[in-house]
């Protein structure tokens, strides 16, 4: 039962930055965004679906990740939470990837790209990044 | 005379990215009468059931009680391997029953345990309750077994939606918000230094921290190569092997032990709204000891201006730092310049406007046994037996952390 909960909340973000696009899970009722995404709406428990966003947001946070510790990715790498411009609840965890020379700053405003990431174990995928 | 929840609501207030947790007012119910401790390492193939018991045993005998006379056992679930009751009458040959509760241990727990053994007592449930913590995640570590990270890497969300980007363990959590922090407030890589290298200081002059022979400066500090931006390892806490303990009472039961009791006046806890993703959190410079201190201290009717020495969970610099802006020591986002000038330092009490933190040398200094080590500090401190002893140090805080979650724990010395 947990496992297809999570098939349902999880697979088709995935799915949809695979077909480069960036959804989040929304109340089809109250249209109130939803995330992380649940199975019904907290606010009027009405049914979920996904919507697409168009790609720009702004920069929470980062870090930069300069030793070994997830084992994850090679380092350097740089993981963030970034606010989509058109889901201002939203904060969508992702990586940045930046052009040479640029740093990041809060509050950078930043666009989606998809790219394929390729993890230290198992399958590359392609995810939703954030570029100046 | 006790406050009722809505009183303590009142005083409280809202809050409008997470809430207190209404604990009814327990001041003064309760006491710990003796605190038990093993040697803190690292990995050292010591088992987390062998130093539980060590750790009993001596708070046992602290409190001047035999194992016969304890009739309450509370720890941790889900990390490390604990103790039952069956555990603790095998070991010591008693017999008789063992009220047993899985909400104690070290953490926010360390803090809520005495609550909820004050509850235990009111209901005639155990008279002398034992809590205690034990972590084995040095040698875990080191045989492969398992880290601090695990539980958040097998969340279904997080291994979702996180940890693909390997945004997780901690350190990357709490560095991620620490550059917030950094850009809200100004705060400096050398302001956030004092919190490491004073709680090093500390651990400098007590003889069970594991880094008490480790010099840190400022320099050799700002020298050191970037773990994950901005923290350096030395932001980060220790990982250790080790136990600790303490026996509660009724608090007028405590009159007849051997040490002046600690009286519990004030307990609170506090939680995020979306909890457990703290990536969600609508405010990532704060932590949720926004809403549990002001219960606790509610509850003791206590200002922070009371506090004469504190022990706060330092698992990252920055997190210490903002759960002193929290509690309200200072205004936040002022930790940074709150924190220099010896400000954390033993030796400057509260009349000299300092606030000493973490005296044993915390997380970061001492040992990482998730807060226990730092309760039984604070009794140390509160009875006048500490290493690093504040002068006339009469009430303490402790404040717990989980990362979604935070406890507020205020002590007083009893006469």
């Amino acid at each position: 039962m947990d496992a297809l909960n999570n098939e349902t909340l999880i697979r088709p973000f995935w799915e949809g930055a695979a077909r480069g696009q960036l959804l989040t899970c929304f109340c089809t009722l109250c249209r109130t965004d939803i995330w992380y995404p649940k199975e019904h709406c907290p606010v009027c428990a009405g049914a979920i679906s996904w919507r697409p966003l168009n790609g720009r947001a702004s920069l929470l946070s980062w870090t930069v990740v300069r030793r070994q510790i997830n084992g994850q990715f090679d380092v350097p790498y740089m993981p963030a939470i970034v606010i989509p411009e058109d889901a201002p609840e939203v904060h969508l965890v992702t990586c940045l990837s930046l052009p040479e020379g640029v740093s990041p700053y809060c509050d950078m405003p930043l666009n989606v790209r998809f790219s394929e990431l390729t993890p230290l174990q198992g399958k590359p995928f392609v995810a939703p990044v954030f570029t100046a | 005379m006790a406050q009722s929840i809505r009183q303590l609501k009142s005083r409280v207030g809202r809050f409008d990215w997470g809430h207190s947790v209404e604990m009814d007012d327990v001041n003064s119910e309760i006491a710990i009468i003796g605190i038990g401790e093993t040697s803190y390492t690292g990995p050292s193939d010591r088992a987390a059931k062998a130093m539980a018991l060590e750790a009993v045993e001596n708070a046992i005998e602290d409190a001047g009680l035999k194992p016969r006379d304890i009739d309450g056992l509370m720890v941790s679930a889900g990390i490390a391997e604990q103790l039952c009751p069956d555990d603790f009458r095998a070991y010591f040959g008693t017999e008789n029953d063992i009220w047993f509760s899985r909400e104690g241990g070290a953490m926010i727990w360390g803090a809520t345990c005495t609550h909820t053994a004050s509850l235990a007592i009111r209901a005639g449930l155990a008279r002398n309750i034992v809590n205690v913590f034990a972590v084995d995640w040095a040698s875990a570590r080191k045989s492969g077994r398992g880290t601090p990270g695990d539980w958040h890497a097998n969340e279904p969300m997080k291994a979702g939606y996180e940890v693909p980007y390997g945004w997780f363990p901690q350190p990357l959590y709490f560095a991620t918000f620490a550059h917030r922090h950094m850009h809200e407030f100004g705060t400096t890589a050398e302001q956030l230094a004092e919190v490491p290298l004073t709680f090093r200081r500390h651990a400098n002059t007590h003889s069970g921290a594991v880094m008490r022979d480790k010099i840190m400066t400022m320099e050799s500090y700002l020298e050191r190569p970037m773990l994950t931006d901005p923290f350096r390892v030395e932001d980060c806490c220790l990982i250790s092997d080790g136990a600790g303990a303490f026996v509660m009472c009724n608090a007028e039961q405590a009159q007849d032990r051997p040490h002046v009791p600690v009286i519990v006046e004030g307990v609170g806890r506090g939680c995020i709204e979306g909890s457990p993703y703290i990536s969600q959190q609508k405010r990532v410079t704060a932590t949720p000891q926004t809403f549990s201190a002001p219960w606790a201290l509610a509850m003791a009717d206590r200002e922070v201006q009371d506090i004469d020495v504190l022990a706060v969970y330092d698992c990252f610099s920055m997190t210490a730092l903002m759960q002193i802006e929290d509690m309200g020591f200072c205004d936040k986002g002022q930790g940074g310049e709150f924190v220099q000038n010896d400000r954390l330092y033993y030796k400057r009490t509260r009349r000299d406007g300092g606030i000493p933190c973490n005296t044993h040398g915390g997380l970061l200094s001492h040992a990482y046994v998730l807060g226990i080590a730092h309760i039984i500090e604070l009794v140390r401190q509160l009875r006048g037996d500490a290493q690093n002893q504040v002068a006339d140090a009469r009430v303490a805080a402790y404040a717990g952390f989980t990362a979604d979650e935070a406890a507020t724990l205020i002590l007083r010395r009893g006469l």
